[in-house]
């Protein structure tokens, strides 16, 4: 690697310690404002916990065949301790606790079990213990009276079940067509997240699809509803009584008013209040004859520092179902405690990114959510930065103690040499590899599941699962993804194939049960032929947001939240720690030059969708045809 | 243009980019209808012309009409061996040009033209298959625009056709499904379906309403389609009492989601005149299934001025003495809340007093 030697004398303005997506964008937003940046990362892939595993490498990690790199010691005589931030080693290993991980291999046979045989598939109806004897209808034979061809079996060795295939199918011959993230998340298809990703053009290396259903599981009658989240899905809400209606169709007609107001008072100018109104549609828009009521505003204004929760219930007079309902599937509050003012923002947020792609405000990325912290990997190398992989961080140096950061040491890359110091005027490290950093008393507890069939049977497999505390008890609303092969995350079979993402936060002691129970409840909701074939469960620490403070100057740290449906808030935590390195530049613009190359491009693309000129033209070939006919 | 500026639209014509590749287009256009429209003009080419150009544009109806003037011209001269391709090309055709605008009525027009004309029909083509291929197509266009009453018409004319109704010939109203009355001068005749054909088929639109109305009540098309079906299902139902029901419950979850919307409104006030008054569980119903829950939801909507309208509206269909004073005071409550329509509110009063007066 040539750029390990010019890395070594250079200095950087900002060397970021791994890869994951915050330090990804903010790597991205510096190489666009012109600074020279490094990034590097102890593991081999990008992304971090923000990465997509492959299947045959969670099957190392369950081997253990994974080559942790041996932790370096950092033994500098030359460098007093009291100028050194020592950090920890951020890899799966270091960071995740694995509490399962299981390959189902038995699939046991009974009568009415399908079954695949040399001559086609059919259906056990007989299975005699005492002797190895199998009797077997084959459904892709019909005879002439109208039944299915038997076939009697004296050894049971060259029938497998039908399960069994679909399992080895996916897992063995397809399995490097999973991708399993470890932090799945949506994007909203309005708001900072999908603003960033277009105004920097990392949009154009990633492909999205509209998320299909936002479901609920509902805690009285332990099935999956959908989110009632417009004027028709309350209208056509079986679980809603018509009281319901009402009180759930005036909150949310007052939310969007609020969140229109806000934006107004945020952009001063009124410019394009009517296209908001026009995109936000006819999903919660009033009829024309109705006005927005400003005494119920103002009324709203006077409650803002109050619980979220007791808010619903005193002034809006909702039922504890629906409280439950607003909260966590539409307000996607994470904690119990939330005011009024950030379950308002929540709220709009979701409501404003309504009605722009398909029924949901989701948007899926292609291929897992990974993608996008490589996205803007790839986008800040395009600028300029420069990338290291396998190269673990093993302090930051001072300049005195608690002074200027001076650089970073990196571990080498061959065993045997010493740690290298880079010299840089900025560091982003993660908060987790600090260690004067103090854990909470929270945890972060994930199940990734792949199930052999579909859950989902009518339309395509995209769809968002909230369960709301209440149901299963677990302090904090446990988020569900049912991903399929149209988001290319599990390989295309026959019979189908589900990724199942399960993602809580849990306190103190991890409950694993938790997740599996929340897992059942979403398969007994289910009458499709579906069976969980993989799983893994695994959970790592969160850390106090406001940990004590090295207040080291050049040193900023990257929050752990808690995960929820979206990345949103990572944007928003990107452009922070940007604007602290650098206050006076904008975050992730494009370049003109890029931009009017890309101009140029595409205007050259223009003409060629024109239809009518094509058309028009062809028809003027036809004159030209029969006049040249004429005249011979 | 939906969510686009007039401003910036304004501003992109002025482009000169914009505005010479629009003059050229012009030009073009203008030549080819010289030559489509010039008395020596091959149909042959006639015909391929008005094929590019409305495909272009599919709303000059002259050009329609040359097209049809063409294509009767070439079967009246004989060799009918073609009917069936000439039939699916004019169908894929005027396809392509609806997908382009939608709401062209020469498009429309055309496409029934060649669906009723025996010009293109022959007796050997499997109609039945045609038409119910038409409806697929006419629920896509529903799917991109709910409201696209071109598309509602056209579905009922399809439906007429499939039934095998000729009313539009008798003159007689009563029965009529379709209203379009199209001019074909060689009709092709249909044999009505039996009975038994003839509900599934109505049944289905019905389901169909229901379909597009819940996905949005306010698709004031659907409620439309549902009253002209609605009184062949009051006809052929076996419980009336539960199809009111489920009709009445429909209306409120509506009102109860939005009391301002005019559609439920307007189906209720449908239902009302025209649900069984004869028959003596009506009343009933109406009062358990529709006055009640508005009692309720008068205090919960104090701003929407449909709530008093509608429940007075309610009450005074069944007038009755006990309910006086409380229609008077959904009358009052209206003449504050709805000002600009205070004097019939007046009016209305005056009426509920003369009332009084007649008892005493």
């Amino acid at each position: 690697m040539t750029t390990t030697t010019t890395a070594e004398e250079q200095h950087y303005d900002v060397i970021l310690c791994g890869t994951g997506l915050i330090q990804s964008i903010v790597a991205s937003a510096l190489a666009r404002a012109g600074r020279k940046v490094l990034q590097c990362d102890a593991a081999d892939y990008y992304g971090q916990f923000d990465a997509v595993w492959t299947f045959p490498y969670l099957q190392q990690l369950q081997e253990k065949k994974v080559n942790s790199a041996a932790t370096t010691i950092l033994d500098t005589d030359d460098t007093p301790s009291s100028c050194l931030v020592h950090l920890t080693r951020q890899t799966d290993e270091t960071c995740l606790t694995f509490h399962s991980m299981h390959t189902k291999t038995s699939f046991p046979m009974h009568i009415g079990t399908n079954v695949v045989t040399p001559y086609g598939i059919g259906c056990i109806e007989q299975l005699s213990p005492q002797q190895p004897h199998l009797s077997i209808a084959l459904t892709n034979w019909t005879l002439a009276n109208g039944r299915h061809a038997r076939l009697f079996v004296a050894s049971p060795a060259q029938i497998q079940s039908q399960a069994q295939v679909d399992a080895q199918t996916i897992l063995q011959h397809h399995s490097r067509s999973l991708a399993l993230d470890i932090t799945p998340s949506l994007v909203y298809a309005a708001g900072t997240a999908v603003d960033a990703l277009i105004q920097s053009g990392v949009a154009d290396y990633l492909e999205w699809k509209a998320l299909e259903g936002l479901l609920y599981l509902n805690p009285q009658t332990q099935q999956l509803d959908k989110v009632p989240c417009n004027k028709n899905d309350i209208f056509s809400s079986p679980s809603l009584g018509p009281m319901d209606k009402r009180r759930l169709m005036k909150f949310l007609q007052l939310a969007m008013d609020y969140g229109i107001a806000q934006q107004v008072q945020e952009e001063e100018a009124v410019t394009s209040l009517n296209e908001r109104h026009l995109n936000q549609g006819r999903s919660l828009a009033r009829p024309q004859n109705k006005s927005v009521q400003s005494s119920e505003l103002k009324a709203l204004e006077q409650c803002m520092e109050m619980s979220f929760a007791s808010y619903l219930e005193e002034h809006q007079k909702l039922s504890p179902a629906l409280i439950s309902l607003v909260r966590f599937a539409l307000a996607l509050e994470k904690d119990q405690e939330t005011s009024v003012r950030e379950g308002m923002r929540q709220l709009c947020q979701h409501m404003g990114s309504l009605g722009r792609f398909g029924t949901t405000a989701f948007l899926v990325p292609l291929y897992g959510s990974g993608e996008l912290a490589q996205a803007f990997c790839r986008s800040a190398a395009v600028y300029g930065a420069t990338y290291m992989l396998r190269q673990a961080p093993l302090a930051v140096q001072t300049q005195e103690m608690n002074g200027r950061v001076k650089g970073v040491w990196l571990a080498p890359m061959e065993e045997g040499a010493s740690p290298q110091l880079i010299s840089c005027s900025h560091v982003v490290v993660p908060a987790s590899a600090l260690k004067s950093s103090v854990k909470s008393e929270s945890k972060v507890l994930r199940r990734i599941s792949v199930l052999r069939g579909r859950l989902i049977t009518e339309g395509q497999q995209r769809h968002a699962i909230i369960i709301p505390p209440s149901t299963l008890g677990s302090s904090s609303p446990i988020y569900g993804l049912l991903l399929d092969e149209t988001v290319n995350v599990v390989p295309r079979v026959p019979n189908g194939c589900t990724l199942v993402h399960l993602t809580t936060t849990v306190v103190r002691d991890v409950d694993v049960c938790l997740l599996e129970m929340a897992l059942e409840m979403i398969l007994a909701d289910t009458k499709n032929d579906v069976e969980e074939i993989f799983h893994t469960c695994f959970s790592y620490d969160l850390y106090e947001s406001e940990g004590s403070d090295p207040s080291i100057e050049g040193l900023h740290q990257v929050r752990c939240a808690a995960p929820g449906l979206e990345v949103d808030a990572a944007i928003e935590q990107a452009k922070e720690i940007f604007s602290r390195i650098c206050p006076n530049d904008e975050f992730l613009v494009i370049s003109k030059q890029l931009e009017t190359e890309i101009k140029d491009r595409l205007g050259d693309h223009a003409d060629e969708d024109d239809d009518e000129k094509r058309v028009l033209e062809s028809a003027i070939g036809i004159l030209a045809e029969t006049e040249s006919k004429g005249h011979e | 243009m939906h969510g686009r500026k007039r401003e910036q639209y304004k501003a992109l014509q002025r482009d000169p980019a914009v505005v010479s590749k629009l003059a050229a287009k012009a030009q073009q256009w203008h030549t080819l209808v010289r030559e489509v429209l010039a008395e020596d003009s091959p149909p042959q080419r006639q015909l391929a012309l008005t094929e590019k150009m409305l495909l272009v544009n599919p709303d000059p109806l002259y050009l329609w009409n040359i097209r049809r003037r063409v294509l009767m011209s070439i079967q009246n001269e004989g060799e009918n061996d073609n009917k069936p391709t000439m039939l699916s090309d004019e169908l894929g055709f005027t396809q392509a040009a609806l997908e382009n605008n939608p709401k062209a009525y020469g498009a429309w027009l055309h496409r029934k033209w060649a669906l009723s004309s025996s010009l293109l029909l022959s007796s050997s083509t499997d109609d039945t298959a045609l038409l119910e291929n038409e409806l697929q197509l006419i629920q896509m266009f529903l799917q991109k625009d709910e409201r696209n009453f071109h598309g509602w018409n056209y579905r009922r004319f399809i439906v007429s056709l499939l039934l095998g109704d000729h009313s539009d010939d008798t003159n007689d109203n009563t029965e009529a499904f379709d209203a379009s009355q199209i001019v074909v001068t060689h009709k092709h005749v249909r044999a009505p379906v039996t009975t038994e054909r003839r509900h599934e088929i109505l049944q289905a639109e019905w389901d169909f309403t229901q379909q597009k109305i819940q996905e949005n009540f306010s698709n004031y098309s659907a409620i439309h389609y549902r009253t002209r079906l609605f009184p062949w299902k009051l006809e052929t139902t076996p419980d009336v009492e539960n199809l009111l029901t489920e009709e009445w419950s429909m209306i409120l979850n509506a009102v109860f989601t939005e009391p301002d919307d005019q559609t439920a409104w307007w189906y209720a006030q449908y239902l009302l005149q025209n649900g069984p008054r004869d028959q003596a569980f009506y009343p009933d119903l109406i009062q358990t299934q529709a006055i009640e829950p508005l009692r309720e939801l008068l205090p919960e909507a104090p701003e929407s001025k449909w709530v008093p309208l509608g429940l007075y509206l309610l009450l005074d269909a069944f007038p009755d003495r006990s309910t006086r004073e409380e229609r008077q005071q959904c009358l009052e409550t209206l003449e504050i809340i709805d000002a600009d329509r205070k004097q019939r509110y007046e009016y209305l009063l005056r009426k509920l007093r003369e009332e009084s007066i007649k008892d005493v």
